[in-house]
């Protein structure tokens, strides 16, 4: 096991943790995200349009990724409920279905309208990656969806979704981590969140103090980074200038 | 209740993990591995199974109901049903030619035929979404439009072949004209620019998975896996 990394893994697990308890009542300041921060915008179009939602649920499944967008499900379906709005889900995973399905079954009972979640008819689950993409974007086309959101971790069925919500002139926000979908989202989506904006996507809607406190210590953490590359660059221009065998720092980083 | 429960299992879930990525081997957590991932696989079975019936249940009921596409939930169960044939056929009679040739015919000329059909749509929405996007209709459109050109000059023989005969004499200046030529712009912009930005966004994504995954562990993730606290 290389210790150095255990070591790194764990400062930072311990900066953010930190972060987290001694959150307190300081106000925390965090950027405005114009994907997240268009999410009512875009219910209150569909609304007003009088036409569906569509949440397409990531491919990737019960990850990291797929878990964070859950987070902007259950905001998306409290003001869809809120407003009396139809919102179609598809998953491609079974787990995920499960978790939307209950999800927005709270979000509906939470807003007094638990009569208006429909799940055989407003949630689609389809196991298969390119069955999903066409299954989705049908969806999309059939229905004239007026929003849709994509939140996770998508593969080469990003795109497929993405254009049938762009042809039918839906708004659409998406948000992902995976670096080669990034582009395809960007220039078919009207708001991209990329990577660590999709983590923070909890934090951001809820405003809640301790979860507002782990971004806090994420920008630790991320400073520490750029630091430890700022090293890197200066050790490696030293090994580069007076040779390898000159450098007692990275002797002993090695020697670890 | 209920939360209770959710939190003190997601959080000793969370703790063994934990404990056996920063524990070392001799302690033995690593040899409980393949017993933890048989409980978590025995789930994931149970739901699939559920998944199933559910499956069953509701699309009998549209059918029976006559709801609105009807016929769509008819075509899935009978397509279910025939593939679930053909595999249990195909595998009670491993030696039955016909057998064979129907799953081959079902999965290899029916599905992956629609499979790949739907794949080969991607190029067409690139094509699409690379036009919109490459219309000059600002300052960093232009930009964007002039690097994916150099870029896909680069790439191309074709464009490689219009700065061919970029080159002097004079050793310095031929350095010069040489990283002019289109496939060498090409590989600094992807092998510098390009993957610089995606180790920057990398990084940063592994920054917030972290932090994530200790608001998960925590169960101080709001307004998705409990009671929405706003």
């Amino acid at each position: 096991m290389n210790y150095l990394y255990v070591a790194c893994m764990a400062v930072w697990s311990g900066v953010i943790v930190w972060r987290i308890v001694f959150a307190g009542d300081r106000e925390l300041h965090i950027r405005k995200i114009a994907g997240l921060e268009s999410i009512d915008e875009a219910v209150g179009r569909a609304t007003e349009m009088g036409r569906p939602i569509l949440f397409a649920s990531p491919s990737g499944g019960m990850d990291l990724p797929g878990l964070s967008s859950l987070a902007v499900l259950s905001r998306v379906a409290r003001m869809a409920a809120r407003y009396g709005t139809r919102l179609i889900v598809t998953a491609m995973d079974y787990l995920m279905y499960t978790m939307a399905e209950e999800i927005c079954k709270e979000a509906y009972i939470a807003e007094g309208k638990g009569d208006l979640f429909d799940p055989p008819r407003d949630l689609h689950f389809i196991n298969a990656q390119f069955p999903y993409a066409i299954g989705t974007a049908g969806i999309i086309h059939r229905e004239q969806v007026a929003a849709t959101f994509m939140f996770g971790y998508f593969n080469a069925e990003s795109l497929l979704i993405s254009e049938a919500g762009n042809q039918v002139g839906a708004i659409q926000v998406a948000g992902t981590d995976a670096i080669m979908q990034v582009p395809f989202f960007v220039v078919s989506c009207d708001y991209t969140l990329i990577g660590e904006e999709l983590y923070a996507a909890g934090a951001y809607l809820s405003q809640e103090k301790t979860m507002m406190g782990s971004l806090a210590g994420q920008d630790i953490v991320k400073a520490s980074v750029i630091a430890l590359l700022i090293v890197g660059v200066v050790v490696t221009t030293w090994c580069g200038v007076f040779g390898y065998e000159r450098n007692p720092f990275v002797e002993w980083l090695v020697n670890r | 209740m209920r939360r209770m429960l959710i939190m003190t299992v997601t959080f000793a879930g969370g703790l063994y993990y934990f404990c056996k990525f920063l524990f070392p081997r001799e302690w033995g957590l690593q040899d409980t591995l393949p017993t933890v991932t048989g409980v978590i696989i025995a789930i994931s079975a149970l739901a699939i199974g559920i998944g199933v019936i559910n499956l069953w249940i509701h699309h009998l009921q549209v059918i029976v109901r006559r709801r609105a596409g009807w016929y769509n939930s008819a075509a899935l169960l009978v397509a279910m049903v025939t593939m679930l044939v053909s595999v249990l056929l195909k595998f009670y009679y491993p030696d039955s030619g016909t057998f064979k040739a129907f799953f081959q015919f079902l999965f290899q000329q029916v599905y992956l035929a629609l499979d790949k059909t739907t794949f080969s749509l991607l190029a067409l929405y690139m094509a699409s979404a690379a036009y919109r996007s490459f219309r000059v209709r600002s300052r960093e459109a232009t930009v964007m439009m002039v690097v994916s050109l150099m870029v896909m000059l680069g790439q191309m023989p074709m464009g490689q072949q219009l700065t061919r005969d970029l080159a002097s004499t004079e050793p310095t200046w031929n350095v010069f004209w040489q990283s002019l030529k289109f496939e060498h712009l090409r590989a600094w912009i992807m092998d510098v620019w390009n993957v610089g930005a995606q180790r920057g966004i990398a990084f940063a994504s592994m920054a917030g998975a972290v932090a994530f995954s200790l608001r998960l562990w925590f169960s101080l993730e709001r307004g998705s896996f409990f009671e929405d606290k706003s």
